[in-house]
């Protein structure tokens, strides 16, 4: 009995991640950010949902280039007439969707990938690294690009993978890093000792330790890969013309009529991304001045 | 250090060779063949298949890959179905565009990181390196095709400051005509992108700065009574520099896959802007071409980068 409620007194060492919430939560601008972030995104998908994509983007010749105001279209109309903002809204629940599908795909890769080459060193690290190197050379916007236009059902779906070969890169060397560093430690060792298997010592045991760096990671490479997806949708090989994106509401501006004289056509999509992106990576910065005990504010 | 240069370009040897068989794969996959542009209703059929044996078409793929790389080493990457000429002629050209604006970029990067990190880094903790810090996470956080497109409507369009697109304007004669127009046409583009290319550069050397000055040699020169402007600019700077250096190779990388929107937006006609125009053209010998030289540039990119390091540090050498 006594013995039990003295364990009960034994103060528990705060988790990462209730270090994180309560740094976070001190600092304001940060806060502020992430509930900017979380209303933006809700508000687009919850906006996008009442929306009926066909409708939306029928064309209408009589609306052609509407200026903003006009004929009830707050943000004015493109070139075939549609909705400005109701394309504005669906482009970027799209682009949303797809920079968090490969976000997820790429970081799952990336973190396995790291923490394997990592955590077993060796030979296999020095393979893996290999790997890594070669990939990590590959111009990979044109590699995309050529695999975009080659691949014969082409969909959004393989657009997700396809981005997602290239983009574990940075992930993978950053969890390899940190789980060499864990490999090491004495834990580690112990429950080596104890006959835990590595698959439960790494997803168990190391993984945990690496949660904080992981959420920081995850939260840029998000930003990014808006960034890169806007981009590719750009050029006109990212996600398929039925799907607008972004990247494509900006691409009117390749037109020097529109970019010049018709800046409510693309203006708006631009500013949402600086806005996604800068905010998102907002977060992603305040998050890791809160895991990092030596560039706390609070 | 010759050794450790030596080993490095060995390793760089199965690099080339697998980048050729992926490249080479991929121009497999690629629809259509080096004589689908000649077809015309009146192509006579048996005489297209002697033709295609002839080119070596039914060959196993291992001979096709050999007969391929061999060419590629006599500058030989076939004959571009969309200009109809051979395809080192129709590169070559805007590969030497492509390398100018690189280079007036590079520099610039350099001119624009440097000066702020090291302010960043001797002023820390002040508001003017939270300034630079906060420049630091626009430039970082940005995408670059968003920030062009913006730049060049602003500057190109609205102000009117700069030209729009292109890489000379076609009244300028002479060869300072020629030169200045060049570079006017370079200045947006240019600066655009160096702003966006600081990122690491300055982070790098805010970073080493800030461990140098906690060193203990520069506490001794301190203790000397060293002034501390002389701190900085002998015993500081030159130890967090040098690395930087190194960069150099990377950005090289960097700025190749940038080259793509860069040129697209400003219709600058370099290679990148040749490699999407082919694209939507579907001239798959030029695309085989570019992608195989943006491959070995980056690869020619980070070794000379590695090299630059281990010239640089020689703690790099012994592992």
């Amino acid at each position: 009995m006594t013995n039990s409620s003295e364990k009960e007194k034994t103060v528990k060492t705060p988790s990462t991640m209730k270090v994180i919430w309560q740094e976070f939560r001190h600092d304001r601008v940060a806060m502020a950010s992430l509930i900017f972030t979380i209303v933006l995104i809700l508000g687009i998908f919850i906006y996008a949902a009442s929306l009926n994509l066909e409708k939306v983007t029928n064309v209408n010749i009589f609306a052609q280039y509407d200026k903003p105001g006009q004929d009830g279209f707050i943000l004015g109309a493109d070139e075939g007439g549609r909705d400005g903002f109701k394309m504005l809204v669906i482009g970027a629940r799209n682009s949303i969707t797809i920079g968090f599908a490969v976000t997820i795909i790429s970081s799952i890769f990336g973190i396995v990938y790291g923490m394997i080459s990592g955590f077993y060193g060796g030979w296999l690290d020095n393979g893996m690294m290999r790997i890594y190197d070669f990939i990590n050379i590959l111009p990979e916007i044109m590699i995309i690009i050529v695999l975009v236009t080659i691949i014969p059902k082409y969909n959004a779906g393989t657009f997700i993978i396809i981005m997602s070969c290239f983009m574990w890169l940075s992930t993978a060397r950053l969890i390899r890093s940190k789980a060499l560093s864990e490999s090491e430690k004495d834990y580690v060792a112990a429950s080596r000792t104890s006959g835990t298997s590595d698959f439960m010592i790494l997803f168990r045991e190391v993984l945990p330790n690496l949660s904080s760096i992981i959420i920081v990671d995850t939260t840029l490479s998000f930003a990014g890969n808006i960034g890169i997806e806007t981009g590719l949708s750009f050029l006109g090989f990212g996600l398929p013309d039925s799907t607008p994106s972004l990247g494509t509401l900006i691409s009117y501006a390749q037109d020097p009529d529109v970019i010049g004289s018709k800046a409510w056509v693309w203006l708006p999509a631009a500013i949402v991304i600086l806005v996604l992106t800068l905010s998102i990576s907002y977060v992603g910065q305040a998050l890791r001045r809160a895991g990092d005990a030596q560039q706390r504010r609070g | 250090m010759w050794k450790t240069i030596l080993r490095r370009v060995v390793i760089m040897i199965p690099q080339i060779i697998i980048l050729s068989l992926l490249v080479f794969i991929l121009a497999k996959f690629m629809p259509g063949d080096p004589f689908t542009g000649s077809i015309t209703p009146q192509t006579d059929a048996s005489q297209l298949h002697a033709l295609k044996v002839q080119a070596g078409l039914y060959d196993p793929w291992y001979t096709q890959y050999i007969h391929w790389v061999v060419n590629m080493f006599h500058g030989n990457f076939g004959t571009s179905y969309q200009f109809k000429e051979p395809v080192m002629a129709v590169i070559g050209g805007r590969a030497i565009n492509t390398l100018w604006l690189s280079l007036f970029t590079v520099i610039l990067t350099y001119l624009i990181a440097i000066p702020l990190g090291l302010l960043a880094g001797r002023y820390e903790d002040t508001n003017l390196d939270r300034g630079i810090m906060f420049f630091n996470y626009v430039t970082y956080a940005i995408p670059l095709f968003v920030f062009l497109v913006i730049g060049l409507w602003l500057f190109g369009y609205v102000l009117g400051w700069f030209p729009s697109g292109g890489s000379v304007s076609l009244s300028a004669n002479g060869f300072w005509g020629n030169t200045w127009s060049r570079l006017y046409h370079m200045i947006l583009p240019g600066v655009l992108t160096a702003l966006l290319s600081t990122t690491s550069t300055v982070q790098y050397l805010r970073s080493e700065i800030v461990d140098q000055k906690h060193q203990d040699m520069v506490a001794t020169a301190r203790a000397k009574g060293v002034p501390e402007r002389k701190v900085f600019s002998r015993h500081i700077l030159r130890n967090s520099l040098l690395p930087i250096a190194a960069f150099m190779g990377y950005s090289i990388t960097g700025l190749l896959g940038g080259s793509v929107f860069v040129e697209q937006i400003f219709t600058y006609p370099g290679m990148g802007q040749l490699f999407l125009n082919s694209i939507s053209n579907r001239d798959f010998s030029v695309i085989t071409a570019l992608v195989m030289i943006y491959g070995i540039l980056a690869l020619f990119g980070t070794l000379l980068s590695d090299i630059i390091m281990s010239v640089v540090d020689p703690r790099i050498r012994i592992k």
